[in-house]
């Protein structure tokens, strides 16, 4: 199964709860609607330098990562998300590739108190899961935006509190952005949708990657 | 949502007046306000209520306006590391509480040495108050304080634990032989207080205690020459010879939390050392 088909059967089982089904196509109407994407870094832009904290408790810089080779950075939403955690499983399964690729991957989470430790250890992953404390790097790249209701209290009847896990009371959510960034930083390549169940194929990641050496 | 929006929006919140704010950012007025205009836009509601020549915040102005400070803080950052490295040498200064060790931070320490090597460290260990008056008066950087409820608002703070408690005694007590102490079985024995706890007292007991203790070293040393049994935080470490259990039945007793005052900027190696705290999972076990 494809990344795809698993996003894709996870939301027909979302789907199958109207009330889960009217939040979520109101939602990415009003992402639409503001423009969201017009706003957020594209292709052909610079990658913000960053000094966030990893899952193991080091500071790692955007430089440290370029050092070592062309990176892949995608953004997720947090340990409650089902589709955040289809892309880190099917992103750890294709990190050999990414590898052979001459490539790199990490994640940046809003989510603080130790839930970067966890998503890791939850998926076996071997690629960085940095903290963007404060979304300091989501801002910079203008791919974060304040819940709109419905969505926010559909959020807060699962339980989730976002507040807590964030240690900030801003009520944001990341778009799951992906970008694909040379060793000079120059993103050359952008996936993003304000459709949060859409995410792109691990596979279009390594090939972006191929050839940035 | 973007970083500029944001700035024009605290420019406007420290100005109070839309034209002063242009000129602060360096933009047209007609610009701030289509910025002003998206913000809201996305966060639903007014942030501005504009009456004539009087500018003030709404509700949603004033209640958002420190998590976008936040923000901000965290989206600058890094572009100020970098040259302030070049400049001198990082200094941090962090205070613990009396009773908290050293070793919940410890993983910091080391990770912000390895990152900033001339970095010279400052730890002190002191009561909440003079910690707290430190901090305020740009003595100390951050601190590692309990939450009673009673935190100046000038303190920004995140929750970093929540501590349990422990009976601490001296070898040879029946309490040895148990895996953890259960509240009656302390209103059996002689508790020595420890004046530490405030207001979490309560939820142990109510009664008045002939025995009290002003540090949990002392009340340590009053269990170890057999006066009684000492109730400490889970974190306090424990004097040598001395043997400590759990007592589940206290539930969480008090609450440990990082803070900073409130600015504009944090110098890189004391952003670094929150964000590593606030990022770390402290609690035994973390649910989902």
């Amino acid at each position: 199964m494809t990344l795809h088909d698993k996003l894709d059967a996870q939301r027909d089982r979302s789907a199958a709860n109207p009330v889960w089904r009217a939040t979520y196509e109101a939602t990415v109407a009003e992402l639409r609607r503001m423009g969201f994407l017009d706003q957020a870094l594209r292709a052909g832009g610079r990658f913000p330098d960053f000094l966030l904290p990893s899952a193991d408790e080091r500071l790692v810089s955007l430089s440290d990562l370029l050092a070592r080779g062309p990176l892949a950075v995608t953004f997720i939403r947090g340990q409650w998300c089902p589709y955040c955690a289809l892309t880190l499983a099917a992103l750890e399964e294709s990190l050999p590739d990414i590898h052979a690729a001459g490539g790199q991957l990490a994640a940046i989470t809003p989510e603080t108190g130790g839930r970067a430790l966890a998503v890791t250890r939850q998926h076996g992953l071997h690629y960085d899961v940095l903290v963007d404390v404060d979304s300091g790097v989501g801002l910079n790249c203008g791919v974060v935006f304040h819940v709109p209701e419905p969505y926010r209290s559909s959020i807060a009847r699962a339980g989730v509190d976002l507040a807590d896990r964030q240690g900030n009371g801003g009520g944001l959510l990341p778009v799951p952005a992906v970008y694909v960034i040379d060793r000079t930083g120059l993103i050359v390549r952008d996936f993003m949708d304000v459709d949060f169940t859409r995410r792109p194929e691990p596979a279009e990641i390594v090939q972006a990657l191929r050839g940035l050496r | 949502m973007e970083l500029h929006q944001v700035r024009y929006f605290l420019a406007l919140c420290r100005t109070l007046n839309f034209t002063r704010a242009a000129e602060a950012c360096n933009v047209t007025q007609p610009a701030l306000t289509r910025a002003i205009q998206r913000l809201e836009d996305e966060l639903g509601g007014p942030l501005l209520y504009r009456e004539r020549s009087l500018t003030q915040l709404t509700p949603l102005g004033r209640a958002m306006m420190p998590h976008l400070e936040a923000m901000v803080r965290s989206a600058e950052a890094v572009s100020h590391a970098a040259a302030e490295l070049r400049r001198q040498t990082p200094l941090l200064r962090v205070g613990l509480v009396d009773g908290l060790s050293a070793s919940l931070i410890a993983g910091s320490l080391a990770e912000l040495e390895r990152r900033f090597p001339r970095l010279e460290l400052h730890l002190q260990s002191d009561d909440q108050k003079p910690l707290i008056e430190s901090l305020l008066q740009g003595e100390t950087d951050a601190a590692l304080l309990i939450d009673d409820g009673d935190l100046p608002e000038r303190l920004d703070r995140w929750k970093l634990l929540h501590e349990g408690c422990r009976a601490v005694f001296r070898q040879g007590h029946a309490f040895e032989h148990e895996a953890c102490v259960k509240l009656l079985a302390l209103a059996a024995e002689t508790v020595v207080r420890g004046d530490g706890w405030g207001g979490a007292w309560t939820r142990l007991c109510d009664e008045k205690h002939r025995l009290r203790a002003a540090s949990w070293d002392q009340a340590q040393h009053m269990a170890a020459v057999g006066l009684g049994v000492a109730l400490l935080p889970q974190h306090v470490a424990v004097l040598p010879g001395l043997l400590a259990r759990p007592v589940p039945e206290a539930g969480d007793m008090r609450a440990v939390v990082l803070a900073a005052v409130n600015g504009r900027m944090y110098p890189p190696a004391l952003d670094g050392f929150l964000k590593l705290n606030r990022a770390k999972g402290f609690a035994a076990a973390l649910a989902a």
